[in-house]
């Protein structure tokens, strides 16, 4: 694994180093050549055509030599200058190549590097000896260049076959600085014959030899040049194919560099370039100036690298890093204080910046727009600032808005500065704990609810037989006296099970909302008034008086009329089954503020305490009133009255125990409806009911 | 007469037993079953008059085996269930049982539903059963001529008012009448202490009609409403 990883770094190097070998030679060969080609386009398009010339003659080399060769003769046959053969000592050694034969009309100055008078003479008349095929003849006024017979140089005839004139250009003009300075040249004579062939080269000689091995060197250095940038190709082409290799190796130079600050790497691109402007002006070296141009190219290719697989370079930098870490000192303070630390910072600021301004303005006037426009920045910046913290709150707020009403919006995600993204964290949070809570207790709820349920299923299977049994057990005839008594008590007591089975049934499902009701509107002064009518026999039998206090007419209400009756037939019963011998039992319904408010007020029996909990499912409002009755009876008002919408009340004053239920109208837009319905309903209600006769 | 035959099906043995006691003493004749095929196995392999059948049982429960036994005989079935919510009633009933008796019940009332079952069952088709003036709802049948009402084809002694009482509910079955109405229409005269007077009436009418008066099916409370009389709970099934 580790090796595997270590040769796949070494891999992913190495194809970067085809990469940066390949593109190095492409700069400086390529690079270099296309460099002398634009600054000197016509020069390097002579000197690549002479590299390809076979002639001697015709290389640039040649006719640079004999052009050197021309002027230095000739300014010492002028008399210009008083040295020639110091400067050429090797053409002595190679005249068998070359022959230079030249004097002035004095004839106390000679140039020639031949003892054989023949020859000269010859060359004197313009005559190429035996063996050279190239003839240059300097008459003077006009110089003459001709190969093999043929004129390919005339200063007078302005014949220009080879492309002398670079170089000649000086003699044929009689204007050119030549003319006036070597004050003899009218009077001179110069010969220079070539072979053309030359042979027994001999580089240290110098003369045509020099010149040969000198076109030789250069055309070696031209084929070498094109190997090495086909082999920087090659590379390229390789790094290329590996390129996703070469990815990897780049990566972790981008990893390397992401770590420094962006300012660091700014700073050193600026001295970089300062000091590469600077390096050029002084110095007039090429190679210098190539070196640096050719590490700017790859510091470039470096910066490029950084930025391509940092993405968000600019964010690691030091200024950045130093804002957040303040900002994160800011954060740990309060909010207000914050927001006051970063108002003082900003006044502050303003302040310094307007000082600053005025030096300028007094100053130097122009350079007073940069603190101007810098205060404007700053204020913009804050201004900025202050919106987004402000927009936050509004985002805040809304959420805690939404929070209350119920509905739901996703949460909050201020960024990691922002001033309240704490706040919106903690508001989250409480969101979450809070919907956890309500979930776990309507979980729980529920599983309250279907375990009443299963288990009153369960308990009613059983209790049938008990029930079925025990009335079996009432018909035997022949049972001892006491045997009866002990079957009527369980008979009454599988009674009272049934029906608190069937109460704490009711009970669960009212209570946690799952009863299924028939909701239409009544009038629920007939409901009470039907109430008593249905329990007169209890009334009666009770010994208690039963007081009413009705309204004349009809009070209309939104319920489902059979849960309404539970409560008030279990109200009733209660009273009549709690209230002191011989007391009254008031009755009474009213209509205020858009409500029903029915109330059932009774003497108690007994001293009355722990009121609160009389309502409390399981709880009994006394322990000494049991005998009859689930106890559930006051639980299952509440929870009727609270699942019909209403609001259920108990109330204890001494021993004076009053029961309140209160229903909301039913909406008197909706009147017209219930017209129809009860038709006939104009009552002749009476407004008070006769109460138990006692 | 030949005896009549009832099917007692529950997975509790000893209520299936208490049921065949009762029953017994009516003088029918009792086949038991413990699950719901054996239920389907004896309803279709047997000549049975009635069906008394629990819901939560093995096997097969028992609305899928009252379905089966639908698709070959038409006999009455009387469900037995722990369930007491109205939605379980309605659908016991959609499923094709006539009667729906929530356990734990009253032996005596489940004896009084059986026999007005098998009243209805046998009896069916009687001359006078179908008559043009008879108003016929459920096990309730009026003569509008003769002003008499038949509770599974027996008659009912009803005094004079509440025999008014009967015929103006019955003439408007499912109608919702306020005790001032009905006090008005019966008696005559201004309605004074409608409401007290009135349900003295329904309660004693209830008394001779209702198999359990307590819980009364066919002559109804409307609370804070009315009076009415209508057809138990099939009505709730349109």
């Amino acid at each position: 694994m580790d090796i595997k990883s270590k040769s796949r770094k070494k891999g992913s190097f190495l194809s970067w180093l085809c990469f940066f070998l390949g593109v190095s030679i492409l700069l400086t060969a390529a690079g270099g050549a296309l460099f002398y080609a634009v600054t000197d386009l016509d020069g390097t398009r002579r000197t690549v055509k002479s590299l390809a010339e076979n002639d001697v003659q015709k290389t640039r080399e040649f006719q640079g030599y004999v052009s050197n060769l021309t002027f230095s003769a000739l300014s010492y046959l002028s008399e210009n200058t008083d040295e020639f053969s110091s400067q050429y000592p090797g053409l002595r050694g190679d005249a068998a190549n070359l022959i230079v034969y030249g004097k002035n009309s004095k004839g106390d100055r000679v140039v020639s590097n031949i003892n054989d008078d023949g020859k000269n003479r010859k060359l004197a008349e313009g005559l190429a000896p035996e063996g050279y095929n190239y003839l240059l003849s300097f008459d003077g006024e006009n110089l003459k260049i001709t190969r093999d017979g043929a004129v390919v140089y005339d200063t007078v005839d302005q014949i220009d076959r080879d492309g002398y004139e670079s170089f000649l250009e000086p003699l044929a003009d009689q204007d050119s600085a030549i003319w006036q300075n070597y004050p003899r040249l009218d009077k001179c004579r110069l010969f220079i014959a070539a072979a053309e062939k030359p042979a027994a080269l001999d580089a240290s000689a110098g003369g045509l030899s020099r010149v040969v091995t000198e076109v030789e060197r250069k055309r070696l250095a031209f084929y070498a040049g094109i190997c090495v940038t086909a082999l920087g190709v090659i590379l390229l082409i390789v790094s290329i194919a590996l390129r996703a290799r070469k990815a990897e190796f780049e990566k972790a130079v981008a990893r390397l560099t992401g770590r420094l600050w962006v300012e660091t790497k700014g700073i050193a691109t600026v001295i970089f370039v300062i000091f590469f402007f600077l390096y050029t002006a002084v110095s007039r070296g090429t190679a210098g100036f190539f070196i640096l141009l050719y590490l700017l190219f790859w510091y470039l290719m470096l910066i490029v690298n950084d930025i391509r697989f940092n993405p968000q370079f600019y964010r690691h930098s030091f200024f950045g890093a130093a804002r957040r870490v303040y900002g994160d000192y800011l954060n740990q303070k309060p909010f207000q204080k914050r927001f006051l630390a970063r108002f003082w910072q900003f006044a502050a600021m303003e302040v310094l910046l307007f000082i600053l301004l005025l030096l300028f303005a007094f100053r130097a006037p122009p350079a007073a727009c940069f603190p101007a426009a810098a205060m404007i920045a700053l204020l913009y910046f804050y201004g900025r600032a202050v919106k987004e913290t402000v927009s936050d709150f509004g985002l805040l707020l809304d959420r805690i808005a939404s929070l209350k009403a119920g509905t739901g919006v996703p949460p909050l995600r201020f960024a990691r500065e922002s001033d309240l993204a704490a706040a919106a964290a903690d508001l989250d949070s409480i969101e979450s704990g809070i919907s956890r809570a309500v979930e776990a207790r309507v979980k729980s709820e529920r599983m309250k609810v279907d375990l009443i349920t299963n288990v009153s299923h369960d308990i009613k299977t059983p209790l049938t037989s008990i029930i079925n049994y025990i009335d079996l057990l009432q018909r035997e005839e022949n049972l001892p006296g006491e045997v009866r008594d002990y079957v009527d008590i369980l008979a009454r007591k599988a009674d009272r099970l049934k029906r608190m089975v069937q109460d704490i049934f009711d009970i669960s499902k009212a209570s946690s909302g799952n009863m299924e009701l028939r909701m239409e509107e009544l009038d629920l002064n007939k409901l009470l008034q039907q109430t008593l009518a249905d329990m007169q026999e209890n009334i009666d039998a009770s010994g208690l008086t039963v007081r009413t206090l009705l309204p004349e007419g009809p009070v209309f209400i939104y319920a489902d009329g059979n849960r309404l009756y539970r409560v008030f037939q279990n109200l009733i019963k209660n009273a009549l089954q709690y209230s002191l011998e011989g007391s009254r039992v008031f009755i009474s319904l009213q209509q205020e503020n858009g409500k029903a408010l029915a109330q059932v007020k009774n003497t108690s029996k007994y001293a009355l305490d722990n009121a609160p909990d009389i309502t409390e499912r399981f709880v009994r409002g006394d322990e000494s009133r049991t005998t009859e009755g689930s106890g559930l009876g006051l639980s299952i008002a509440k929870s009727f009255t609270e699942a019909c919408g209403g609001t259920f009340e108990i109330r204890v004053d001494a021993d004076l125990f009053s029961a309140s239920v209160t229903l909301p109208l039913y909406a008197p837009d909706t009147r017209e409806e219930a017209e129809e319905t009860g038709e006939e309903r104009k009552d002749d209600a009476p407004p008070e009911f006769p109460g138990g006769p006692g | 007469m030949e005896k009549q035959r009832v099917l007692v099906v529950d997975d509790d043995r000893e209520i299936v037993k208490a049921i065949a006691i009762y029953l017994k003493k009516e003088g029918l004749d009792v086949l038991c079953a413990y699950d719901g095929l054996q239920a389907v196995d004896l309803a279709l392999n047997n000549e049975i008059q009635l069906i008394v059948i629990d819901v939560m049982m093995p096997k097969q429960n028992g609305l899928s085996a009252i379905l089966k036994i639908r698709e070959k005989r038409n006999i009455p079935i009387i469900v037995l269930s722990a369930k007491s919510e109205d939605s379980d009633k309605i659908l016991g009933l959609s499923m094709g049982a006539d009667d729906y008796v929530t356990k734990p019940f009253n032996p005596m009332e489940l004896v009084a539903r059986v026999k007005s079952q098998l009243r209805r069952y046998t009896r069916l088709g009687d001359i006078n059963t179908t008559g043009r003036n008879r108003i016929t709802i459920g096990r309730l049948s009026f003569d509008t001529e003769s002003h008499v009402l038949t509770a599974d084809n027996e008659p009912v002694r009803l005094t004079a008012t509440e025999t008014k009482i009967v015929e103006l509910l019955m003439r408007n079955p499912g109608r919702i009448f306020p005790a001032e109405e009905i006090y008005r229409r019966v008696w005559n005269e201004p309605a004074f202490s409608a409401e007290n007077t009135v349900m003295v009436h329904i309660r004693r009418i209830r008394e001779k009609i209702e198999i359990n008066p307590k819980e009364p099916e066919y002559l109804k409370v409307v609370w804070g409403i009315g009076y009415k009389i209508e057809e138990p709970e099939k009505g709730k099934l349109s």
